[in-house]
């Protein structure tokens, strides 16, 4: 009998044990956890987690970078206000939270885009040549509005074939814009590549049925995109680059767990997720030539290009710690470009990339701000 | 180990691990608290109270305020803002204020109109609003109370008002415990409702257990609270199955969690009310109260709709922690979704219900707060994958969520 309550014991805290532990990404700093009530205490319950990544293969073979800090000159715009604002050299594109409106204001003009009835915007881009305002319907029934605004002769235009699908993912750079092709219970979810100056575009890669894509992505180098099936709890994700209808693999990302990339001259800069149970959490790495570096965790929904290099965020990854914008250069070196000020808790929404002018929005403990500042390119 | 110590230990441990379990009607299980021998109020929470002549008198005012509003407006389509200002009215009960149509609050009742109508014109000058996951627009709040007859509008401020007047003792006990606000003199003897929890494993009447001087005891802080804490099992989860069922869809995992027995989404969209336009937090809390026992004094206490606006980053945190240690009962998240919170969303979405289940304080990273995520896109489009409706996520970045919503509250 001595020897069962032991046991007994050791079974039940054992699983208070698995069930506090085994959905956290990390484990417990003091070791001791029995003191945290869990409903979670059956068996049954501590053996039925969903697949999760973790402890799957990661690239992890091949070198790590260290970032080095190399601040850009931040400009500082304020307060951030619910708006989101996007600037250029010349222009400054701001979308108010309502969405009911954009309002494009450069040096010697301003002019104000509505959502359109019904409508509000949901992305709007810049660069050098134009501005691209992209607004949709609040149940996402009809295709999304694309207005395209020539800026040196204030030409508008509208995108309308390929017909935009009434949401999903949109992106724009280098003078491409990329949206989804679908109808509401239809078929085909197909992806549309459009040249803003031409005028001109055309549907490309269309997903098998049971499959969707997201995280779109335009560089020089050309077009990424997440690529997903319907697995469920969780969809098996594959980051691939796009040419035309064809998509490729991005070499050395693990099966399943990717959750955006970027092209980059040689490669690819992508993010996985370690914790399924944690999507705002990446690991980020760099695949140059035929080599992947690791450049360590950041913030997924970020990956961003501007200027000649691939930016992405790192949340503070301390108690009292910075938010930082790192930076992956042509030259295959990491640089924080970018710190919030103080200690404590901080992040950054994703940075806008305007014609070599970073916009970068950052919340902390220590207090909010937007900046600006050119990046190299 | 001596055998006593042993069976003491695995007493211990069984109770820890079976009592999310007992069903509706069981005896609540004893909770240790680190406090122990005696009893503290860093511990307690509260019941439904007495509803007092003071507070039948301020209830009462309201109302007369409330019928004299409806006089002036009868018959009239009122403005968004014109609208608050007729239906929000707030109650002072023992120095707190509840204010209708917005919960608990430190604001005053001037600050919560114009401020609530600034967010109704902002919300009506919207040529559409953000994709809907299922949280009613303060506009379609306003106008869903208006619609009723008088006597019907009434009778529902009345139910609301009575019901947040018996529950003022849990939002001094927070404010006490969690802000550190001195409790008013007599507080414990005025509300018998205040529990404690003893060491031998019951729950005891705060004005007989607890000294004066314990009343003032040390509040529990972050450095008090385990690493890491959860409720609700991972199994007893849901997606939302149309897209405006966010409530309901959290309803039912929060009654899933207490009795263990589902009930379907359709079962609690009617007990919440819901309609497409969607949930109120203030249904979300009632009817927390009314069918599930997560309310029990050996619990949460009655739930109550809080404003957090006055809240900072570290005393929410607590107020997780406190609701997961300390309640072990979830939490009505109530945030709004955008992508600047919430990186898998594909777009910018509306108010939302989640269901608030844990928090890890992940050693010296910054801290995490462990939730169900009801919405899935995927579910109704082909632009998100499928993501794993149990979630852990910033602390911070939930925080500035739930600050954002333009109600800034949570049910707890």
């Amino acid at each position: 009998m001595r020897r069962r309550y032991p046991t007994a014991v050791a079974l039940a805290l054992t699983l208070a044990l698995v069930s506090a532990c085994s959905d956290d990404d990390e484990p417990s700093a003091s070791g001791s956890e029995t003191s945290a009530p869990t409903s979670d205490a059956s068996s049954t319950d501590a053996t039925s987690e969903a697949p999760t990544s973790e402890g799957q293969p990661e690239p992890t073979d091949g070198a790590s970078a260290e970032p080095t800090t190399k601040l850009l000159d931040w400009h500082s715009m304020g307060k951030p206000a619910r708006d989101t604002v996007v600037r250029s050299p010349e222009w400054t594109l701001t979308v108010p939270d309502s969405g009911a409106e954009a309002r494009l204001v450069g040096r010697d003009r301003e002019e104000t885009i509505p959502a359109g009835k019904g409508r509000r915007i949901t992305d709007a881009f810049l660069d050098g040549e134009h501005a691209v305002i992209v607004a949709q319907d609040q149940q996402e029934q009809r295709p999304q509005t694309i207005t395209t605004i020539e800026l040196a002769t204030y030409t508008r235009d509208q995108v309308r074939s390929p017909r935009p699908g009434p949401g999903g993912p949109v992106a724009y750079g280098e003078g491409t814009l990329t949206y989804a092709v679908y109808r509401p219970g239809g078929r085909d979810y197909c992806l549309a590549t459009y040249d803003v100056a031409d005028g001109r575009g055309e549907k490309g890669y269309c997903a098998p049925p049971r499959e969707g894509f997201s995280n779109a992505s335009v560089s020089p180098a050309g077009v990424g995109l997440m690529i997903f099936d319907d697995t469920r709890p969780i969809s098996c994700r594959t980051l691939v680059s796009v040419e035309g209808s064809t998509t490729t693999t991005v070499q050395g990302t693990p099966e399943c767990t990717g959750w955006e990339t970027l092209r980059t001259a040689d490669g690819a800069v992508w993010s996985v997720l370690p914790n399924e149970k944690r999507v705002e959490r990446g690991l980020f790495y760099a695949t140059h030539d035929d080599a992947v570096t690791a450049l360590g965790p950041g913030t997924n929904g970020t990956l961003t290009w501007c200027g000649d290099s691939a930016y992405f965020v790192r949340d503070s990854q301390k108690d009292k710690d910075k938010a930082r914008l790192l930076r992956w250069t042509p030259d295959d070196e990491l640089e924080v470009v970018y710190e919030t000020q103080g200690l404590g808790d901080a992040f950054l929404a994703p940075p806008a990339c305007a014609d070599g002018v970073l916009t970068v929005t950052s919340y902390a403990e220590a207090g909010d701000e937007r900046v600006w500042a050119r990046v190299p390119d | 180990m001596s055998r006593r110590r042993t069976i003491a230990i695995g007493s211990l441990a069984l109770l820890l691990l079976g009592a999310p379990f007992l069903p509706d009607g069981d005896t609540p299980p004893a909770l240790e608290t680190g406090s122990a021998p005696g009893v503290s109020l860093a511990d307690a929470t509260a019941g439904a109270g007495t509803l007092t002549p003071a507070m039948r008198q301020e209830i009462d005012a309201v109302l007369a305020a409330g019928r004299t509003a409806a006089r002036a407006t009868a018959g009239a389509r009122l403005r968004p803002a014109a609208l608050v200002r007729s239906q929000v009215r707030c109650a002072d009960f023992e120095g707190q204020r509840y204010c209708l149509n917005a919960g608990w609050t430190a604001s005053t009742e001037d600050q919560v109109v114009t401020e609530l109508a600034r967010s109704a014109t902002s919300e009506s000058a919207r040529s559409t609003y953000r994709e809907e996951t299922g949280d009613l627009t303060l506009t379609a709040q306003l106008r869903q109370r208006a619609a009723l007859s008088p006597a019907a509008r009434e009778r529902a401020d009345r139910a609301e008002l009575t019901a947040a007047a018996r529950s003022v003792a849990k939002v001094w006990l927070l404010r006490h415990q969690v802000q550190g606000v001195p409790l008013p003199d007599g507080f414990l003897a005025r509300h018998p409702e205040i529990r404690t929890r003893t060491a031998s494993g019951t729950t005891t009447a705060a004005s007989t257990a607890t000294s004066a001087a314990s009343a003032d005891a040390p509040r529990k802080s972050f450095a008090d609270y385990p690493a890491r804490g959860r409720v609700l099992r991972n199994s007893e989860v849901a997606e939302q199955t149309r897209t405006y069922w966010c409530g309901p869809t959290s309803m039912q995992m929060i009654g899933w969690g207490w009795s263990h027995q589902q009930h379907s989404q359709q079962y609690w969209a009617g007990k919440l009310g819901t309609t497409s336009e969607g949930t109120a937090i203030s249904e979300m809390v009632k009817v927390t109260n009314r069918y599930t026992g997560w309310d029990r004094a050996a619990y949460a206490g009655k739930y109550v709709v809080l404003d957090i606006k006055d809240w900072s980053y570290r005393q929410w945190y607590v107020l997780q922690m406190r609701h997961t240690v300390d309640y072990r009962a979830p939490v009505i998240l109530h945030p709004v979704l955008l992508k600047k919170w919430y990186p898998y969303l594909d777009d910018d979405a509306s108010g939302h219900f989640q269901v608030g289940r844990g928090y890890s304080k992940n050693g010296d990273r910054p801290n995490l707060l462990r939730y169900f995520e009801p919405w899935n896109q995927q579910r109704f489009d082909r632009s998100e994958p499928y993501i794993d409706r149990r979630q852990l996520k910033s602390a911070y970045r939930a925080y500035r969520a739930n600050r954002e919503h333009f109600q800034h509250n949570i049910g707890v």
